[in-house]
């Protein structure tokens, strides 16, 4: 299995650069936020190269969508991006994909969107119109999941463990609400529903506020593990941690009670059977 | 080309009162594959008669099929589009390019339009689905006019906008608050609004509460009114404006669609700055949560969102539906309580508004009241003039 792990600072990307990692994933400035560590165009072909030099593949990630005019603006650069020499380019927009495509990128698209491949009919249609890889959408069952790892073992990108994105907002919700209390606060917080015990994270960056999941997604199955690729989201996790789990990964010893046993944060298999908007309910 | 204004329905009264009050399209859902779960969805021969409603009067009926759809919900696709198709209807609303394809493979002159809920927002997202044989993308509500206006003009594929409705605060199908916090499948119809919900907030190590007591976090969005910018949007030719709510009243499609119609078609012969506070007074009528003007000029602060509210209130200014008009009287069906002397107000399609004082109050048995109360019943009252059958009455608040 060829592993994505998400690099998410310079310190980190030395440590990810001696793991076993096989997919270095990382970010361009002004379009991931502070998702990801991000380079500039100027310095993107360094990075490539020091990542290539460490006999790992380079993944360049846009997770959120470009509005048109900010694409305009930055079209030449994008022109650029498809040009370089990296091996894969992850989209959350399918605007970015295709230009991409018609930009003579020779790096592997892949559609990376959390939500919107929730089917094979929809993962085969993107496989089908440019896209060489996909994420299959985080909140469906593991029996779902199930489902492209048996159908589209190589085509199939699965999130194997992490936190993970759970909404996205253009907005800037936190300033805003710094603004309505008259003061400041940090950027990356802890939400809690006030009826609920469940504290997820909130972050805001220039990209808008984004809530990520408090537990850790850990998909350990079978199937899923027999697939070509997997990727490992790092953010508001210990790097201790996400090496731990290339490493059980790649001996093969990857478990949920192993990724438990060492984590600080909860874990979880994800979500269960999500059908009660389809029966009118109330 | 003149624009389209396309309305929401819940059900065929809906449907009809759309189209009565000025709506060149409406769209609906079906029971099944559509968003808004409870929305009252049509039945199939519901939908056949919006079809003949529509088409009677040269209008156009969508069809939502918008969920996110998982592997098993494909079990009875074809067949439910093969029958849409069918029966006439003009276009669907999809999230799913899979099912986009199914429909244009089976039905090829069935349009189908890309729903907002895939954020479509530049224009090689326009051209991803123009390559897939699609017809129409509705446009990621975070647009701003100029990225509206940058797409129009490419003339890529025709354009649709939301002008007024609830907002999602989050990037639309992006979402999955209510998935995690009450196993409702936003993306599938079943959406809680987790984002209108409380929530306290803490530092990272959750030793230091951020969040004001007296006024918690919440992510919960005005709804968007696009009234000062419409003449923008007419005059760069999008395809369609689109208003939002297919779970609203009758009593809100009529006064939303009646003011937008209003704008419309009188946009070229009236004061630009008068027209947009009077459509403004009007809309108000039917406001149920505050108003904000979207993404289209700034992107969106602390003004767009409800803090220290929760939800929105039920309004109850609409108090009826003229139904008989018998010599110099009018028969009026009550859907909210109003008194003798009140204040009301008659708005329909083909006239201004008109108030009067209520007076000689009469219930079905011919006695006099001074208090219309009972909802469905039907009261009779001096007519004024002009009045139509099915114009609606709403009360002028003091």
């Amino acid at each position: 299995m060829k592993l994505f792990v998400e690099v998410n600072s310079t310190e980190n990307l030395r440590l990810i650069l001696e793991s076993q990692a096989d997919v270095c994933v990382i970010g361009l400035q002004g379009f991931c936020g502070e998702r990801l560590m991000s380079v500039s165009l100027e310095t993107l072909d360094d990075m490539i190269k020091t990542i290539h030099d460490h006999d790992k593949k380079v993944c360049l990630f846009f997770p959120y969508i470009i509005l048109q005019s900010r694409f305009k603006n930055n079209e030449a650069s994008l022109k650029q991006v498809a040009l370089k020499n990296l091996d894969y380019i992850a989209c959350g927009d399918v605007g970015l994909g295709y230009f991409l495509k018609h930009h003579q990128s020779t790096a592997q698209l892949i559609f990376m969107n959390e939500t919107m491949i929730a089917n094979t009919f929809d993962a085969q249609t993107f496989l089908d119109s440019g896209f060489d890889l996909f994420t299959p959408a985080m909140d469906i069952t593991l029996e779902k999941k199930r489902i492209f790892a048996h159908q589209m073992p190589k085509q199939a990108l699965f999130q194997l463990c992490g936190t993970h994105l759970i909404s996205t907002s253009h907005r800037p919700l936190l300033s805003s609400y710094y603004d309505v209390i008259n003061q400041d606060g940090p950027k990356q917080v802890k939400l809690k529903e006030l009826s609920r015990e469940a504290k997820y994270f909130g972050l805001e960056d220039d990209q808008g506020f984004h809530v990520f999941h408090d537990r850790l997604l850990v998909l350990d199955d079978p199937a899923v593990l027999a697939c070509e690729h997997g990727y490992l989201s790092s953010l508001f996790v210990d790097i201790k941690e996400t090496l731990m789990w290339i490493e059980m990964l790649k001996n093969k010893s990857f478990s949920y009670d192993g990724v438990k046993q060492h984590s600080s944060l909860n874990v979880y298999h994800g979500l269960d059977e999500t059908d009660k908007g389809l029966e009118a309910g109330t | 080309m003149s624009v389209e204004l396309l309305a929401p329905a819940g059900d065929l009264l809906r449907l009809k009162v759309a189209f009565d009050f000025g709506a060149d399209a409406v769209f609906i859902g079906g029971k099944a594959f559509s968003l808004r779960a409870r929305a009252s969805n049509f039945t199939m021969d519901d939908i056949q008669q919006g079809v003949n409603i529509a088409h009677a009067r040269g209008k156009k009926l969508f069809v939502t099929v918008n969920i996110v759809p998982h592997e098993d919900n494909f079990e009875g696709i074809e067949q439910y589009l093969t029958q849409l198709n069918a029966m006439g209807v003009d276009a669907i609303i999809v999230a799913s390019i899979a099912m986009g394809k199914i429909s244009k493979r089976i039905a090829p002159n069935m349009e189908v339009h890309i729903s907002t809920q895939v954020s479509a927002a530049n224009e090689h997202a326009l051209r991803f689905y123009q390559s897939l044989g699609f017809d129409r993308v509705v446009l990621a509500r975070e647009c701003s006019l100029d990225d509206v206006r940058a797409m129009v003009n490419l003339n890529i594929l025709p354009i649709e906008v939301f002008i007024h409705g609830g907002m999602c605060v989050n990037v639309s199908g992006r979402c999955t608050l209510s998935n995690h916090m009450s196993l409702r499948d936003a993306n599938r119809g079943g959406c809680a609004q987790s984002c209108r919900w409380r929530y306290e907030l803490t530092t990272l190590d959750e030793q230091t509460i951020i969040s004001n007591p007296n006024l918690t976090f919440t992510m919960s969005s005005k709804d968007l009114n696009a009234t000062p910018h419409l003449k923008e949007l007419l005059e760069m030719n999008v395809a369609s404006l689109k208003i939002e709510g297919r779970m609203k009243s009758e009593y809100y499609v009529a006064t939303i669609v009646n003011a937008y119609r209003h704008f419309i078609d009188h946009v070229d012969e009236l004061d630009e700055d008068n027209h947009v506070a009077s459509t403004l007074v009007e809309l108000s009528k039917a406001a149920s949560r505050a108003t904000f003007d979207g993404f289209y000029k700034t992107l969106p602060h602390s003004s767009s969102i409800l803090y220290g509210i929760n939800g929105g209130g039920i309004n109850q200014d609409f108090v009826g539906v003229v139904r008989k008009i018998e010599g110099d009287r009018m028969w009026v069906e009550v859907r909210n309580v109003f008194n003798d002397q009140d204040v009301l107000e008659v708005f329909g399609p083909n006239h201004e508004n008109r108030q009067w004082t209520v007076s000689d109050l009469k219930n079905e048995d011919e006695e006099s009241i001074t208090r219309a109360y009972q909802p469905m019943s039907w009261v009779s009252m001096p007519c004024i003039h002009p009045i139509e059958i099915d114009e609606f009455i709403r009360k002028v608040t003091p």
